[in-house]
């Protein structure tokens, strides 16, 4: 029977050997953190060269294809800084501050629902600038349909309406009635009309806003609506 | 204004997911086109008279108004791809002119040959209703499957888009018809092709756009 050693490297080895080892393991490591730490640091110089020299546009771009990346910080900044340059687009269509600022919110919603359409490497303002003409344009249309929709009324109508139609009491009391009628429809009903009625939110605004899809709003205002015009037609019968 | 811009700024950032960078409008038009062409082929092969269009291949003027047909798509697809990115040149919407002008005026000299060999006989505004309902089914189906490809991504140029769509889906139609129909156009013909082209032209301008209409 030949007898077999066991060997093992712990036992064996001379406690020379084992600093040594540990002490190339060290120098190793020592190395190697160096070695990251100079990356790094010629990373953050390089990084931060360019910021400081690239202009406007090749920042646009660089914030742009982070932000397809979705790297939030980058995505802020962009909109952010893209914010301004959208507000002087809406201005050579509006006057009102308000629809401005519509313009301004319609073209973001549209970037960050089309941003997969920009292409690397191509310029972003001309890509900005034509969703903020085409949102500015949207915002004249729907202006121009609302004043179809809207008739004038002369001075004249307004003062030939009784007192008592337009008291206080007639008021409150007409505001009851609307309550009432409101407080009968269901929870998402009452929430489609808020969102869609009173505060006049797009149908894809309020979806995102409530978390329903389109269609779902769509058949809980035209349930709401129905409910609220028989509602009020039978209070005003009776 | 519903609510502050910064506020939706912030919102945005936070349901920011990463996206995809959609391929070269020329390299998605390609990928769209080849199956598309493929399937034309496929069915002018199966089901169609290639025969009539074989025996007229030495007829330049014929040659040219089907080319010029199926050129006019083709460039107007390629043109509505380009177009339906934000920031394109608008330049984009003239490519189908040069084919269509080839194609228009090709279809003119038939008619003018028609008129001096046979005269005008036939002139009944309904003769060529199959031509019609063939380029208004094939188009429409052209037409809205394009549309349904690039709906995501229009968020400008919608009218231009949706009218090129048409343009390239009625003119494809009408480049397949040549494997349906007698070698030839009569003007009851051109004037029911032209007819189906502009009705589709404007079922997409309308239909469409109203689809990408926000409420």
């Amino acid at each position: 029977m030949v007898a077999t050693r066991q060997f093992s490297p712990a036992i064996d080895e001379s406690p020379s050997i084992m600093i040594m080892g540990l002490l190339r393991r060290a120098d190793r490591t020592v190395f190697a953190a160096g070695q990251d730490f100079f990356y790094w640091g010629r990373d953050f110089c390089v990084r931060k060269l360019t910021e400081l020299t690239e202009t406007q546009s090749q920042r646009w771009q660089r914030l742009m294809v982070a932000a397809q990346a979705a790297e939030p910080r980058a995505y802020t900044l962009l909109l952010k800084e893209c914010s301004s340059f959208i507000r002087a687009i809406a201005r050579r269509y509006h006057a009102d501050a308000g629809t401005i600022e519509d313009v301004v919110q319609e073209t973001l919603i549209s970037i960050h629902r089309i941003r997969n359409t920009y292409e690397p490497g191509r310029a972003v303002e001309p890509w900005i600038a034509a969703i903020a003409k085409a949102r500015a344009i949207d915002a004249l249309r729907s202006r121009k349909r609302r004043q179809r929709l809207e008739q004038p009324v002369e001075p004249e109508t307004l003062a030939n309406i009784p007192a008592e139609m337009i008291s206080n009491e007639s008021v409150m009391a007409a505001s009851s009635t609307i309550e009432v009628a409101l407080s009968n429809l269901t929870p998402s009903q009452r929430a489609a009309v808020k969102m869609l009625k009173i505060e006049e939110l797009s149908l894809r605004e309020a979806s995102q806003a409530s978390g329903q899809s389109v269609q779902s709003l769509k058949s809980a205002l035209h349930r709401a609506m129905q409910a609220l015009r028989s509602s009020l037609s039978g209070d005003r019968d009776a | 204004m519903r609510e502050h811009t910064e506020t939706l700024i912030e919102r945005l950032s936070r349901e920011a997911e990463p996206v995809k960078p959609l391929s070269p409008p020329m390299l998605r038009a390609a990928s769209l086109l080849i199956p598309l062409l493929g399937l034309m082929t496929a069915i002018a092969m199966w089901i169609g008279q290639a025969d009539g269009l074989i025996s007229h291949l030495h007829d330049p003027i014929f040659m040219s108004a089907t080319i010029g047909s199926l050129l006019t798509g083709v460039c107007a697809f390629v043109a509505a791809l380009n177009l339906s990115i934000p920031g394109r040149s608008a330049a984009w919407a003239w490519l189908p002119i040069p084919p269509a002008a080839v194609w228009l005026s090709a279809n003119a000299l038939q008619c003018v040959n028609h008129i001096a060999t046979i005269g005008l006989h036939d002139f009944s505004p309904f003769a060529s209703a199959d031509c019609f309902v063939f380029i208004m089914m094939t188009g429409t189906a052209i037409a809205v499957a394009t549309y349904l490809l690039v709906r995501n991504t229009i968020a400008a140029n919608t009218l231009s888009v949706t009218a090129l769509i048409g343009l390239s889906a009625a003119t494809l139609g009408m480049a397949l018809l040549t494997f349906f129909h007698p070698p030839g156009t009569n003007p009851v013909d051109f004037l029911t092709h032209l007819t189906a082209t502009i009705a589709l032209v404007l079922f997409m301008v309308t239909a469409g756009r109203g689809a990408l209409e926000p409420n």
